[in-house]
């Protein structure tokens, strides 16, 4: 018993030999793909910090709340859709989250990080040069609600007017969208989850060319399939966003973690699609 | 066990009948280069723990599968504690952990104990409703040096917290089973700029799945939270919950005994961090118990035991928390104060008369620190009890990473329990309190690193002294040597099916004869639990067969050894798309309608089937 004490005691007491170091950031990674690492290439030149990374591809189940009671980490990097559902949770530390298409401005105050939604200005001012007035938009109230009301709140300075669709359910769109023929200009594609089905992409991007109407989209993905235009989002630069996000953080003050637009746009176009419908290229 | 074998296959192979669909990716993260479902199949099915205890954590979405109406439910689905018998949702029921009695198990809701002092330091899990619950953690094992009395180890309730996104959200449930089972509850949640609410409420109730054993619950549990702008948070919770239970009934014996419960808990809890890596924890909270018992004789209604058992208590907690997961401080001063009381108006014995107030107070001190591979894990904690010695608790544990997801674990404990504090085992006026005392060690490995499984294996050895024996004409003290291995697996999902598995074996003896222990004292010998599930996000189905076999020893005339209890939870949502979709949700009890019990006249329930609906909003 005295022993044991007297062990304990020392215990306590060790000397400083050379300690492991804890992470100040656990990563979450929601799986193994190109775009995650191009963003944490990004994350990792703006914020150098002790981390420790967990790829949630790897496992079947990954209890986030015991991981970080565990590894007590001061930020945890939540990076893809699935990583930002598994730290919904978690309120001990602030979470910044990317590439996650989940991310809205309804987040409570300890989660944010870079959205991936090019902010609206930037669409409009591609309108505006491709001289389209009239953009009709199919949107989810619940995901992209507050979208939309930035949207028209810019659209009315850009002189552009947006046609906008309320849509719950994903199959009602061929209905609405029948409604549009001869009141717009252009197509507006949003990455709205109830919007963005295999059916509903043909469907909009059929109307597009059958209307001679131009799609303008938020992937480049749809280029070849029709789109006249896309505004991609740089995973790179997106990592950088969000690690100066995580590096002011672990400096301290503050544990609230705003929702930022994505900086940076990439503009890609489909040359023959514009010069079919006379359109300007940007 | 040919038998159970059979049985298993038989179920598994119903099972595996169902359609099995693979996840693909949505077309939106597609379309942008984002794969996030989960693949078909996982490599490992979750990463490794690194604390030195041995540890089991169940979380809401896991309470919700298995369709528990109480914690005591939950409890039984896990490796290493041994329900003596599940009656009756809502009923009163005891407990084995690793050979430990479930009075010397501390069970905490939101770090306030549920031990029920003047009723033998048992908290009834049966009546703790799991609507609030979000988490349960499990140390399986002395752990008197973080926690205080916990001689057999810690039932530590976590309940949720307000839905930080929305507003409002809520969810509505109800189901009805056999003997007018039934189970309603409703729960609203949500946050604003800086203020959030958790509001539960609900019924369980039921005319007895077993003669004499009718149940009726009211509980409600309401939280308030205010965040602090530098991430610090303050909760206040109130938990009210009120039971009316069958405890009992025998026709040989020519009893009935029936019971009350009430319990309500007022909890203030403040995290608030003082700088980089330091924390302040501290909690206060205040409350009463109170619990009923009337036994009186079948035929003629004659009273033969009318008590009346109170505790008011009131305490408070304050630690800070320094660091990191490598090198670590944690240091507190706690308080509590409880009366209690009991009094019996039939025979009125003085062993069942009494008032008595008792105080703690305690500090404690716990640390980490990591070289290398190597973490060292030192605790020390000291009581000062008003009624009894004040005792002093160690732990020194150890984990060694051998890789980044397989882990050696051990530690070595000196802790303590308190003793029934009432005037039982009175000798010539005078009562005993002593304290009674653990000595253990435990040691096992943790490994994520082989493809497909995850195990952990845990050994043990406890020696437990001063150990209150009341079923002697003279009151005695036992000491008593309990040792024996666990093993948990669990597969990755394989074409949506994950199999579970825990077996366990307790060789638990009187120190002195070399004798067994009964499995009344120490819980079974060995024990098996097995595992399907099966779950298709598509589909929004998910269904779980859990299985459990136990040997119990020397249990008497009145007890049934032997018997594997098998049972079947099915959910359905009726819209797999929908965050709020209606779902739902059957579950069939007992399928082959086995019998294990220690009492007849406490006998656990027969096959039984229910079913209901939840809806999330």
């Amino acid at each position: 018993m005295r022993a044991f004490a007297l062990f304990l005691l020392l215990a306590f007491c060790l000397p400083p030999l050379p300690c492991a170091q804890g992470a100040d950031l656990l990563i979450l990674e929601s799986s193994r793909s190109q775009i995650y690492s191009d963003a944490l290439r990004g994350f990792r030149s703006e914020c150098r910090s002790s981390e420790e990374t967990v790829h949630l591809s790897d496992y079947a189940e990954v209890d986030v709340q015991r991981l970080v009671k565990e590894e007590r980490p001061r930020v945890v990097v939540a990076v893809g859709d699935r990583a930002l559902a598994a730290s919904r949770k978690v309120r001990e530390v602030p979470v910044v989250a990317l590439l996650s298409l989940s991310l809205n401005r309804h987040a409570p105050d300890s989660v944010g990080g870079v959205a991936m939604t090019v902010p609206p200005r930037e669409y409009l001012k591609l309108f505006h040069e491709l001289g389209v007035k009239r953009v009709g938009v199919f949107y989810d109230p619940q995901k992209s609600g507050q979208y939309l009301k930035r949207a028209q709140q810019e659209a009315r300075q850009e002189g552009v007017s947006l046609v906008a669709e309320p849509l719950r359910n994903p199959r009602d769109l061929q209905g609405k969208l029948a409604r549009m023929k001869g009141e717009i200009d252009a197509l507006w594609m949003l990455p709205d989850a109830t919007v963005v089905t295999t059916v509903n992409m043909e469907a909009l991007l059929l109307f597009s060319m059958t209307e001679n109407v131009p799609a303008v989209s938020f992937a480049s993905h749809y280029l070849k399939n029709g789109a006249a235009a896309a505004l991609d989002i740089d995973p790179f630069d997106i990592g950088t966003q969000a690690g100066e996000l995580a590096c002011s953080l672990l400096k301290g003050g503050s544990q609230h973690v705003p929702v930022l637009d994505p900086r940076k746009a990439q503009l890609k176009i489909n040359e023959s699609v514009l010069r079919k419908l006379h359109l300007r290229v940007p | 066990m040919k038998k159970l074998l059979f049985r298993c296959a038989f179920l598994c192979s119903v099972l595996a009948a169902a359609p099995s669909l693979c996840h693909g990716a949505d077309e939106l993260s597609s379309s942008l280069g984002l794969y996030d479902s989960p693949p078909p199949l996982a490599r490992f099915p979750r990463p490794a723990s690194r604390i030195a205890e041995n540890v089991t954590v169940i979380t809401s979405e896991e309470i919700a599968r298995i369709n528990a109406h109480t914690v005591a439910e939950v409890l039984q689905t896990l490796p290493g504690i041994q329900i003596d018998q599940l009656q009756t949702p809502g009923s009163v029921t005891f407990f084995e952990m690793l050979g430990a009695s479930g009075r010397h198990v501390l069970v905490q809701i939101d770090g306030v104990a549920q031990n029920f002092i003047g009723s033998e330091n048992v908290a009834q899990v049966g009546l703790i409703p799991v609507q609030m619950v979000e988490r349960i953690e499990v140390v399986k094992g002395a752990a008197s040096a973080a926690w205080g009395s916990a001689l057999g180890g810690v039932i530590n309730i976590v309940t949720k917290s307000p839905a930080a996104d929305r507003v409002a959200a809520g969810m509505v449930s109800a189901s009805s089973g056999k003997s007018a089972t039934r189970d309603l509850r409703a729960e609203a949640s949500g946050s604003g700029e800086r203020f959030g609410y958790y509001l539960t409420a609900g019924k369980l109730r039921s005319d007895g799945l077993v003669a004499g054993n009718d149940t009726d619950m009211n509980h409600g549990f309401g939280k308030l939270n205010y965040g602090f702008v530098n991430g610090g948070e303050l909760a206040l919770s109130i938990d009210a919950r009120h039971s009316m239970v069958g405890l009992e009934e025998s026709r040989l014996l020519d009893m009935r005994d029936t019971g009350a419960a009430t319990h309500t808990t007022g909890n203030l809890v403040l995290k608030y961090p003082l700088a980089q890596r330091l924390e302040l924890e501290a909690n206060a909270h205040a409350g009463r118990r109170e619990a009923l018992s009337h036994a009186a004789r079948l035929t003629t209604g004659t009273p033969l035991y009318n008590a009346r058992g109170e505790e008011a208590f009131r305490g408070a907690d304050a630690a800070l928390n320094w660091g990191d997961a490598s090198h670590a401080l944690k240091a507190g001063v706690s308080y509590e104060e409880t009366e209690v009381g009991l009094h019996e108006s039939v025979r009125r014995l003085p062993q069942q008369n009494y008032d008595l107030g008792l105080r703690r107070e305690s500090a404690y001190l716990n640390g980490i620190y990591t070289a290398g591979r190597l973490s060292i894990l030192p605790g020390a904690r000291l009581d000062r009890l008003s009624l009894m010695e004040d005792p002093v608790s160690f732990t020194l544990g150890a984990t060694v990473r051998l890789t980044d997801n397989t882990l050696l674990r051990g530690y070595a404990a000196y802790g303590y329990s308190m003793p029934i504090i009432s005037n039982m085992g009175m000798v010539n006026g005078q009562v005993q309190r002593d304290l009674q005392h653990v000595r253990t060690v435990q040691a096992g490995v943790e490994s994520a690193d082989l493809p497909f499984v995850w195990v952990k294996a845990t050994f043990f050895y406890a020696e437990v002294w001063n150990i209150q024996n009341f079923d002697r004409p003279t009151p005695k003290l036992d000491q008593q040597v309990k040792q024996g291995a666990e093993l948990e697996l669990k597969s990755s999902p394989f074409y949506g099916f994950t199999l579970t598995g825990a077996y366990n074996f307790t060789d638990a003896r009187d120190h002195k004869t070399g004798e067994k222990l009964s499995s009344i004292d120490a819980g079974p010998r060995q024990a098996l639990k097995v595992g399907v599930r099966y779950d298709n996000e598509r589909t929004g189905s998910s269904a779980t067969l859990l299985g459990d076999w136990a040997k119990l020893h020397d249990l008497g005339p009145l007890g049934k050894a032997k018997g594997e209890l098998w049972d079947f939870h099915l959910a359905q949502k009726l819209a797999p798309g929908s965050e709020s979709s209606p779902e739902l949700f059957l579950s069939w009890h007992n399928i082959f309608n086995s019998d294990r019990y220690i009492y007849d006249f406490r006998a656990n329930a027969p096959r039984w089937f229910e079913a209901g609906a939840r809806w999330f909003f």
